[in-house]
């Protein structure tokens, strides 16, 4: 607190103001944080975690960042306009958002994961969670974002989170979307990746009943690597839906995504994506594969990849699958006098263990494992 | 002395779509013993495979399957595993995300069998078959080698102790010490575990590893002839032209085949 002893405060009453006399405009009430059951692992898996608490958008006032973290409300100058509006619900949330801008240096303490809990409760109502991360050169860090309501919650959610990573840096992110059954959720995700930097992304989508998620990695600087991944479990009559750009306007780049879906029940899965390799981005490496199982008669799911490539000198790939429980898996577990029903949830549960292997953010495996026995349940009810 | 088992298999006739595969076959296996069917290409030997454990897809059309009293043909596969038969798949198949443990138990879940020991039981098993422990962790067969994926089959087999195994063409894909270390383990077992066992092939070489009491020739869904161990010794001189089939019967050291006299 500044006092009136400091030139700038002098001749002022400052020393009479108590803030302790006033509370902010937002509850801050998140004790409920603990209501997502997908967070939970994460948070006990990773007991020095730094968390940043976050209410239907608005930053818990109490949070002090630690050394190497630089708090800030709005995006760092010299990375804004490399972030435009995707489309009108990217635009509405940069009008209307309090932003969370975290600057991580080298100097922070990379072994102590960053979480950010995103609790959101509010009822018909729009909320714009906005996250922005810039990783600064040599600096490495763990970044969760948890989005979390109550299960009777009702809100439409239009989150976008912005990571800028400078050269030599490495990112480890992952999202956790554990919305209310509910809730509607239109996404973005963007990254910017500078000359040999590192991203490791992966998006974890369970909750609402329309879900799309739109992704976008640019590989910015040479050598960058930019590695996406997503599991997602589709139950009722749930839309998930994710679309994605690899985009790369430098040399010697790599991106690699992986997106796996299950659908259930009356679900819809919605998978569309495109690597673009601008003219000059020579010796890139770009791979992009979407699998999808598709568990019921009455779950659908769509999968469309896509390239444009403006260079000769590169290596692209598209790989996309739809189809159901592949019964050379089923014959070969029941051939070991396992049950047809429990071979099924093993085949489904180990559908989404596999990307466990995709994260090294401790907790992930136990996440994945909540989320496909959630939804199994779901799907068996 | 432990109670003997008997599978039975009586006049079994089966289709692939419209096609006819496996005309009349009769067999019977007990405990302890092992009986190789030896045959050429498209001889059946596969298809009889997957009949008696009941892979979807195959249309039996007369006969049957009893092992001791229990009619098999009206199970399903899991079933047909509960009763004790075991199936050594010629193509392991990979199954992403789920453990050789993960499996094992969750087999030991339907039969309602105490899993308190599996973990150790498959440490020993892995250590005695050669298995890497390291994969022990890893996806069913996901990057697994030829022989690690038959000495995987064959660490499920020892632990889960069925009463008869059919081990469908184990050696193809294997290299000599494979062969040697997963055969060994089959004899072991037909020792302690009075483990009955019926063993497709198409080569001569596993029946130099795995002595059997009876081998069998199958041709074009037919059991042709039966005899001791010396029928294999003579159908590796003669290959399958007896019947009718220019195939040979043994492989020559390097791996290729020996052109059929």
């Amino acid at each position: 607190m500044p006092t009136s002893a400091i030139e700038e405060w002098r001749y002022s009453d400052i020393d009479e103001l108590d803030l302790s006399d006033y509370s902010v405009f937002a509850k801050t009430g998140i004790s409920k944080e603990v209501e997502s059951a997908l967070a939970g692992p994460i948070l006990e898996e990773n007991r020095n975690a730094l968390i940043i608490k976050t209410y239907n958008g608005i930053i818990d006032p109490g949070f002090a960042p630690p050394k190497g973290i630089i708090l800030g409300a709005t995006d760092p100058e010299d990375i804004s306009h490399d972030f435009s509006a995707a489309d009108v619900f990217s635009y509405l949330n940069a009008l209307l958002a309090s932003p969370v801008t975290l600057t991580i240096g080298a100097d922070y303490d990379s072994s102590r994961p960053v979480v950010v809990m995103r609790y959101l409760d509010a009822s018909k109502t729009a909320v714009f969670p906005n996250l922005c991360l810039k990783v600064e050169s040599n600096a490495s860090a763990q970044v969760v974002e948890i989005l979390a309501s109550p299960p009777e919650s009702d809100l439409l959610a239009i989150p976008v989170t912005k990571i800028f990573q400078e050269a030599d840096s490495e990112l480890e992110y992952l999202l956790v979307q554990d919305l209310g059954p509910s809730c509607e959720m239109i996404g973005h995700q963007a990254s910017r990746l500078m000359s040999r930097a590192k991203l490791r992304s992966m998006s974890l989508v369970a909750g609402g009943s329309y879900s799309r998620l739109f992704t976008t990695s640019t590989i910015a600087g040479q050598g960058a690597d930019s590695n996406l991944n997503a599991a997602y479990f589709g139950s009722r009559n749930q839309v998930l839906d994710f679309r994605t750009l690899q985009e790369h306007s430098a040399k010697n780049g790599r991106s690699e995504l992986y997106f796996k879906g299950a659908g259930a029940n009356e679900s819809h899965l919605v998978y569309s994506g495109l690597i673009k390799v601008d003219k000059g981005a020579t010796s890139t490496d770009a791979f992009q594969t979407n699998k999808n199982l598709v568990l019921s008669e009455g779950a659908r799911a769509d999968s469309v990849p896509n390239l444009d490539i403006q260079e000769n000198d590169v290596r692209c790939s598209h790989a996309s699958s739809v189809g159901p429980i592949d019964e050379d898996q089923q014959y070969y577990l029941e051939s070991r006098g396992i049950r047809p029903e429990i071979v099924q949830r093993l085949i489904v549960t180990g559908f989404f263990a596999e990307m466990a292997d995709r994260s090294k953010i401790v907790g992930v495996r136990s996440i994945l494992a909540a989320l496909a026995a959630g939804k199994w349940k779901e799907f068996q009810k | 002395m432990s109670q003997v088992h008997v599978l039975r298999i009586e006049n079994l006739r089966a289709n692939v779509g419209q096609k006819e595969i496996l005309r009349g076959i009769d067999l019977e296996l007990k405990s302890g013993e092992v009986h190789a069917i030896m045959g050429p290409n498209g001889s059946g030997k596969s298809t009889l495979s997957h009949v008696l454990m009941g892979k979807p897809g195959y249309e039996v059309t007369g006969g049957s399957i009893h092992l001791d009293g229990t009619d098999l043909l009206s199970l399903s596969a899991w079933e047909r595993a509960q009763a004790g038969l075991f199936l050594v798949s010629q193509y392991p198949v990979e199954v992403p995300g789920v453990s050789l443990e993960e499996a094992l138990d969750a087999a030991f879940e339907t039969q309602s069998r105490d899993s308190s020991n599996l973990h150790q039981d498959v440490l020993a098993e892995a250590n005695r078959l050669g298995f890497p422990l390291e994969l022990l962790g890893r996806s069913l067969n996901v990057d697994f080698s030829g022989g690690e994926k038959k000495r995987n089959e064959m660490v499920q087999l020892a632990v889960l102790r069925p009463r008869f195994a059919v081990l469908d063409e184990i050696d193809s894909g294997l290299d000599i010490d494979a062969l040697r270390d997963v055969s060994k383990r089959v004899e072991e077992a037909t020792n302690d575990d009075q483990l009955g066992v019926l063993a497709i092939t198409h080569y001569s070489r596993l029946l130099k590893e795995l002595r059997p009491d009876r081998v069998h020739v199958l041709v074009r869904g037919e059991i042709v002839t039966s005899g001791g161990p010396e029928l294999a010794s003579q159908l590796e001189k003669t290959g399958y032209a007896e019947f009718g089939v220019e195939e040979p019967v043994a492989m020559d050291g390097t791996g290729i085949f020996r052109t059929s006299q």
